[in-house]
């Protein structure tokens, strides 16, 4: 048997490494996705006053730590008995949109678009922000001075850019002036056009490139599993609060549940080769990391959502998401359809964003509610922008936390980027002369999930090496290709 | 106006040694000399904390081969070769969105970048607070910064 291994996944933070075994006729027999450390997060937490979590979870990771804070903070609401304000609620929906702007358009310009923009097949060396810039300078500055209006606004409403320190039980720790209020208007109105500058860019470049509609489209990148996000009480998107819905393969809706009952619906799996558990739906069983309508497997994250949703609750962004269900099918199985199910998303949330913003209670000072007592039990759920989000907390009578449980969304994808990185494995690679561009081709899979391996494993914020490794049949090292991160 | 700059994870053991060297210069420097801040996140979102300065001062730490933990490496960030051919996450090696943020935002990126770099092993283990090497190595960064800033 040959086996491939890429080790660690480049443009993804933590350490992973994917390998790949061929048989001896030089096809894949399996693939496997793999996170190389541990990091024991949730035991460093217990014993700690619980009210400490929403300033220390986001610390977990150096790029996606208002997702954090936000379920914490929910967790912690719920642990103190406090139901927040209607201010704290609006102003906390807000601000945590503008980071899913920040998340998604980071993402989909500087990691995903090189790929479409340079070419999947293009030297790596070009096949980044840099060769972007220098092909096309103009598109990375509006792109960079558009993204960064979202970063303003999280650290003009979180109190610094990346770990916001706004979120308290029971509500927010400041109140937002009118002035403030004027120049949050502004931003989001202006982020509503740089989510319809995005979404031109992606049919410009993407959809009206035959062969790149054929990748996304293409058996190469479909995995047909079950879907799961969060939805309003009118079945629509919503990323702050509502509950958790499931469809199944053929888009009927498996199940719809409070999020507080998680526990009833998802179990998880472990395999003694990953740190990594895998989440599946508990109904349904785990089968191993195989698709269909007998593998309890789901997938989350932008294409799960709108997979999930019956509309988005915004006008245009409801407009585009018509356009990709005529395009894409419901449910779309595309795993590539994540990027452009991305770009709709920063669209919703701008203009959601500009919605709140003109609520009678945004500005006002009733934000927070000390009422309540502790109830020894919190959990927190949100739509992270790589998906559905638990934070799971449990305390003694004095709030001194005794349970720390934690699924973030790429372990909720881990079984579902386990199939998507072996089909694409399976369609692309033929002998064990695996060229670079195949092996990044076998990345897109990978990385159209954002898989966050900071978050995942908790592990090393900022670093992320990439080993590429391939092994014949009788598990001979033929092939590796290393990327390092800023450690070497 | 010039920026100091500590970077780090306060819960990551040794890796907080720029914010507790960021914490300790704050003390002593005066407002008017330097903005000092205290900083944990990716590359893409430091850069947006040095646009509009005219010099920063970055302390981070750093693994480097060839160098035992609690060393101090002084480096020039704007006169080292980019390199370009490394990825990182979701978040992005710090020569290549210095080379973005350079050409993005000209006007407004500092003309002078000095970082300062304790050496660490790997930081694999949540925890608070540093070693006594690192601890010592923090002493000596707030001097040297303290001299870099008399100095120029």
């Amino acid at each position: 048997m040959v086996k491939i291994v890429i080790e660690p996944v480049s443009r993804l933070e933590g350490e992973a490494k994917i390998s790949i075994f061929l048989n001896k006729e030089g096809k894949v027999e399996d693939a496997y996705y793999q996170v190389v450390e541990f990091r024991g997060f949730e035991k460093f937490c217990v014993g700690r006053p619980a009210e400490e979590m929403p300033r220390i979870t986001p610390r977990i990771c150096g790029v996606c730590p208002w997702p954090h804070h936000i379920a914490s903070v929910k967790a912690v609401d719920r642990l103190y008995g406090r139901t927040p304000t209607k201010t704290a609620e609006t102003v906390r929906e807000f601000a945590y949109l503008s980071h899913i702007i920040d998340s998604h358009s980071t993402h989909f310009y500087v990691l995903a678009a090189p790929d479409f923009v340079m070419g999947p097949d293009a030297e790596p060396t070009e096949r980044n922000i840099i060769g972007m810039l220098r092909k096309n300078p103009d598109l990375v500055k509006q792109v960079l001075k558009y993204r960064h209006l979202s970063v303003e606004i999280e650290k003009m409403i979180g109190g610094k850019p990346i770990h916001p320190i706004f979120g308290i039980p029971g509500g927010i720790s400041h109140p937002i002036t009118p002035e403030m209020q004027k120049q949050l208007k502004e931003k989001s109105e202006k982020l509503v056009e740089f989510a319809q500058f995005g979404l031109k860019l992606f049919e410009d470049i993407i959809l009206k490139n035959q062969k790149y509609k054929d990748l996304i489209m293409g058996d190469v990148y479909r995995s047909e599993t079950y879907y799961m996000g969060m939805v309003d009480d009118k079945d629509q998107l919503n990323f702050y609060d509502g509950k958790l819905k499931v469809i199944a393969p053929d888009g009927k809706e498996f199940a719809k549940f409070d999020p507080q009952d998680y526990l009833e619906h998802i179990a998880e799996h472990v395999e003694p080769w990953t740190y990594l558990k895998f989440p599946y739906l508990k109904k349904v069983g785990w089968k191993g990391r195989v698709d269909g309508p007998d593998s309890g497997v789901y997938r989350v994250n932008s294409l799960a959502r709108l997979n999930v949703t019956s509309g988005m609750p915004t006008p245009l962004a409801q407009e585009a998401y018509e356009k990709f269900v005529e395009v894409m099918g419901k449910p779309s199985h595309a795993t590539l359809g994540f990027h452009w199910a991305r770009l709709i998303e920063i669209l919703y949330a701008a203009e959601r964003m500009v919605e709140l913003v003109d609520k009678p209670e945004f500005t006002s000072e009733d934000i927070v509610s000390l009422d309540g007592e502790i109830t020894g039990r919190g959990i927190g759920v949100i739509e992270a922008p790589r998906g559905t989000l638990i934070h799971h907390y449990e305390s003694d009578e004095n709030g001194y936390l005794t349970k720390v449980n934690l699924i973030v969304a790429t372990v909720n994808n881990n079984a579902g980027m386990c199939i998507s990185v072996r089909k694409a494995a399976e369609n692309l690679i033929n002998g064990t002369e695996v060229k670079e561009p195949i092996l990044n081709m076998i990345e897109m899979a990978f990385r159209a999930y954002d898989p966050c391996l900071a978050c995942a494993s908790h592990s090393l914020p900022g670093k992320m090496p990439m080993k590429i490794s391939i092994y014949d049949a009788d598990k001979n090292l033929v092939k590796e290709i290393r990327r390092y991160g800023k450690c070497d | 106006m010039r920026l100091i700059l500590g970077v780090g994870n306060s819960i990551l053991g040794d890796d907080a040694a720029g914010l507790i060297a960021a914490q300790r210069l704050a003390q002593i420097i005066p407002k008017n000399v330097a903005d000092v801040k205290e900083f944990n996140g990716g590359s893409i979102y430091l850069f947006d904390e040095l646009l509009d300065y005219d010099e920063v001062i970055l302390i981070d730490t750093l693994a480097i081969k060839g160098y035992d933990e609690g060393e101090v490496v002084q480096l020039d960030p704007l006169n080292i070769q980019p390199q370009v051919d490394v990825s990182n996450g979701h978040d992005f090696p710090f020569h290549m969105m210095l080379e973005v943020y350079k050409t993005t935002f000209p006007e407004r990126m500092p003309k002078k970048i000095r970082l300062f770099g304790i050496v660490t092993g790997p930081q694999l283990v949540f925890k608070e607070g540093v070693s006594e090497k690192i601890e010592r190595a923090i002493d000596q960064v707030v001097n040297l910064v303290v001299d870099h800033l008399e100095v120029n």
